[in-house]
């Protein structure tokens, strides 16, 4: 939604992603700037500085989140901002953080896949080995998603008592 | 007696800067709090950041100490902005991005 400031325009964007986040952990999702960046660059956000979090449970998953966002300002005389998601990362890992799945989209990546996909990792164990290397085609993906699947398929207990209603509110939201 | 959100979010401030490296050259810090933003059960902080460190190193650390806070404080739920380098104007000039309503903190006085 556009907003007066660009403070407002990624604090809504990032709101109720952290909302979602915190059903399954309290680290920080931070946006980091360095001195050369402008609004015309797309701003890094990351969980953990990028690392994986480790998630409470039995099967010690991990979770990375590394987005892109772009921030805009509209033309005058309103110069509304609004900020969106060009690209993310979603990535579930097992205990010694071999990947499970990891959901990407990085159009303005160096990849020749630019479409949304799904990477089943070696902790997946799906014994197809060409479909260990496979971009698999998914659409985009709301983060709420992939915290559900944690939640639901990968016994990772939730940290909120609302967290369905959470989840459910945001997976229309990639 | 129960912390009021004002005094969390400066002990927040108070361990991140007893954590980050001097190396970090932490100038400025806003932090802003609310009960129920995120989740109608705890509190929000966010901590927005300053910084000039030295190399990649001092802010490598200087970011971890942002990461451990949630082992500090693991009922509160807590974000944060960086701005590295010296601002230019129209690029990371934090006034422009950090919430007008953030308290910034006396780094004198923590």
């Amino acid at each position: 939604m556009p907003e007066r400031t660009p403070y407002l325009a990624i604090d809504s964007l990032l709101r109720p992603l952290r909302r979602v986040l915190s059903c399954v952990t309290h680290s920080i999702l931070r946006d980091p700037r360095h001195e050369d960046w402008t609004p015309s660059d797309l701003l890094d956000v990351v969980l953990n500085s990028g690392d994986p979090t480790r998630l409470r449970g039995p099967g010690r998953i991990h979770l990375r989140v590394r987005l892109r966002l772009r921030v805009e300002q509209a033309d005058p005389p309103r110069g509304l901002w609004d900020a969106r998601i060009a690209a993310y990362e979603y990535r579930l890992s097992d205990l010694d953080d071999r990947e499970i799945v990891g959901y990407h989209w990085h159009p303005d990546g160096a990849s020749h896949v630019q479409a949304p996909h799904l990477h089943l990792g070696p902790a997946a164990e799906i014994g197809l080995t060409t479909l260990t290397t496979a971009h698999l085609p998914t659409g985009q993906v709301a983060l709420g998603g992939v915290l559900r699947l944690a939640i639901d398929s990968l016994a990772v207990p939730s940290l909120r008592r609302d967290w369905d209603r959470v989840l459910d509110a945001a997976s229309a939201e990639p | 007696m129960a912390i009021t959100q004002s005094a969390l979010a400066h002990a927040m401030a108070r361990d991140f800067l007893r954590a980050a490296p001097p190396e970090a050259h932490v100038s400025r810090l806003w932090v802003w709090s609310q009960h129920g933003y995120i989740d109608p059960e705890r509190d929000y902080v966010h901590l927005s950041v300053l910084a000039d460190p030295v190399d990649e190193d001092a802010e490598r650390r200087m970011n971890k100490a942002l990461d451990s806070l949630p082992d500090r404080y693991p009922e509160v739920n807590i974000g944060a902005s960086t701005f590295i380098g010296v601002p230019k104007p129209g690029g990371t000039d934090p006034r422009e991005w950090v919430d007008p309503d953030a308290e910034e903190i006396d780094l004198g006085s923590e």
